[in-house]
């Protein structure tokens, strides 16, 4: 099940990245950025450096050379 | 712009020139290097392609024309809510991850081809794998139509019409299809390679000029905030919800293109592979985010501009600053040549593709008698030329009207999606239901689409999701009904 996971928490974590608590005024402006955007790219950010890392970590996981031998492949 | 009204002098034309030759050479080179006669050889580069060629043309192909023009056209209008391009050009990676590590180790044990070959050799279902080609077929020639009309038109601004939109294409579809015929895949990787460094090149230096010259972000908020309040403030709950359903259509229709899943394929093992996955997890940094904010920082020098003209305000800034600093007239030159680029190392690869399925899915697939590998690879090749024809054929003469019918790609595509992920990764997925979420996922999109184009009363994207997104979930619906019922059997069966 470890696949399933890491697919989850990154799928959750892409979908985290658009600017869902911000909402109406632009508040904070950080070097030009509204708060709101400054959150898409910091998200967007951890993301792919969480992608980088999973490949390193899980790639072996994903390539599935023992899932043969389980029932249900997950 | 010049007197001539050309954007590139004789220089740059030449330099044009130039390029377009060094393409055919590498074509010819590629079929020097040809090994052997199969379509493996030609369709994947006989899976050698080690670090660097497949990292540049992973890149080249993911980041098209678009890229440079659509998406700053798009963050001039739309502001920092464009930054969902940015995101999903990272989501994409995260979608082949999903697949890749198996399927290239699978590729390499069953000699896959095409991405139908996986489905057919996992669910053994021959109308499923043909549905699978020919919705990847139709996805593509879409792809390859709109690049092709895109080249036109930037040839012959570039050339202040010297060079008709006509001609243009024409043009350069006979280069492409030189040099793809020459080398397959070797030549396409080898000539993406080219176009994938110019593309890089020429967004940083792009990306750098404009921000220096032009005060970045930090001028552009306080127009945004006094001009256009509505860019500038949170998007609304409606924009959100579009936001996320863009970022899962993305998700789970590009990594799909079948010339990505066959560079996957490629790849020399599974160590170069995963290394140039890595560097295309970080590449919408350099890529994608930068173009956007080009186009945004656009708006400081020229506000208000209609959509049409929005589309080339990347054109404007260049020759706004060729004028203010001749020494980078030049750089109109690299923008032209990044631009070329990207859209050739696009449609090449979509046109090898479109060439590789015909041949093993259909032609093969189909039962011709077939004589040798050889005689594959000589009508892949023959099947290159003639769907080139027919697409510069359409591209010049189909009214723009008629393309309201083509212009359905990752809707179709991500109905793909629960074949290839969870076929790959589930064995109690079986192949009846994933031809029947197919089936419902493809009606639903193609209903939801073409009915809000043609005026039947229906929302392209009910409640701000996209038609794809309600196909998908009709689609994944079905699958897992299908699950379900083959878990409980297979509970009994334990039980007893």
């Amino acid at each position: 099940m470890k696949k399933g996971k890491v697919i989850l928490s990154l799928f959750l974590l892409l979908m985290l990245s658009p600017p869902w608590f911000f909402s109406g005024e632009v508040g904070v402006v950080i070097l030009g950025f509204p708060a709101w955007a400054i959150w898409v790219v910091a998200v967007t950010a951890v993301y792919a450096i969480s992608l980088v890392v999973c490949f390193e970590k899980y790639w072996e996981c994903f390539a599935g050379e023992s899932d043969e031998e389980s029932e249900d492949w997950l | 712009m010049s007197e001539s009204g050309s954007l590139i002098g004789p220089i740059g034309i030449l330099f044009m020139g130039v390029y377009l030759l060094s393409l055919v050479i590498l074509g010819w080179l590629g079929r020097q290097s040809q090994q052997e006669n199969t379509l493996s050889d030609f369709y994947l580069g006989g899976r050698q392609l080690g670090f660097l060629v497949l990292f540049l043309t992973l890149y080249a192909t993911q980041y098209s024309g678009n890229t440079l023009i659509g998406f700053s056209g798009s963050g001039y209008r739309e502001g920092f809510r464009f930054l969902v391009s940015f995101t999903f050009m990272a989501g994409v990676i995260g979608g082949v991850m999903i697949y890749a590590p198996k399927l290239q180790r699978l590729s390499k044990k069953y000699a896959f081809i095409t991405p139908a070959d996986f489905v057919q050799h996992r669910f053994g279902l021959p109308r499923l794998s043909k549905m699978v080609s020919a919705l990847s077929i139709i996805a593509l020639a879409n792809y390859i139509l709109s690049n092709l009309m895109a080249m036109g038109l930037l040839v012959e601004t570039a050339t202040g019409g010297k060079v008709s939109f006509a001609a243009g294409v024409v043009l350069l579809s006979i280069v492409m299809v030189i040099y793809e015929t020459l080398g397959g895949m070797r030549s396409v990787a080898w000539s993406d390679m080219l176009q994938g460094g110019i593309l890089l090149v020429g967004c940083a230096i792009i990306f750098t000029v404009v921000m220096v010259h032009y005060g970045g972000t930090m001028a552009v908020a306080e127009y945004f905030a006094s001009e256009r309040p509505s860019v500038w403030h949170s998007p609304t709950w409606e924009q959100k919800r579009t936001w996320a359903s863009t970022l899962l259509l993305v998700f789970f229709g590009i990594p799909l293109y079948p010339h990505m899943v066959q560079r996957v394929y490629a790849a020399k093992d599974a160590k170069v592979l995963k290394r140039s996955l890595q560097w295309m997890a970080v590449m919408p940094f350099v890529t994608t985010l930068l173009m956007v904010l080009v186009g945004i920082v656009g708006n400081v020098r020229f506000p208000g501009l209609e959509k049409q003209a929005s589309e080339r305000i990347i054109l404007f800034l260049l020759q706004d600053l060729g004028g203010a600093i001749p020494s980078l007239k030049a750089l109109l030159v690299v923008f032209v040549a990044a631009a070329v680029a990207a859209i050739m190392s696009t449609v090449d690869s979509a046109l090898l593709s479109i060439s590789s399925m015909f041949t093993q899915d259909f032609y093969r697939g189909g039962g011709a008698a077939v004589r040798t590998e050889a005689h594959l690879t000589r009508v892949g090749k023959i099947a290159s030329w003639t769907v080139m024809g027919l697409m510069t054929g359409v591209a010049l003469l189909v009214p723009s009207t008629i393309w309201a019918l083509v212009q359905i790609k990752l809707e179709l595509l991500c109905q793909i999606a629960p074949a290839v992920f969870l076929g790959l990764h589930s064995r109690l997925v079986g192949g009846k239901e994933v031809w029947v979420g197919l089936c419902v996922g493809v009606a639903i999109a193609a209903f939801l689409t073409l009915g809000a184009k043609f005026g039947l009363g229906v929302e392209a994207k009910p409640w701000g999701v996209h038609s794809g997104i309600w196909g998908l979930i009709g689609n994944l619906g079905c699958v897992a009904f299908g699950y379900g019922r083959r878990k409980r059997v297979l509970k009994r069966w334990r039980v007893t």
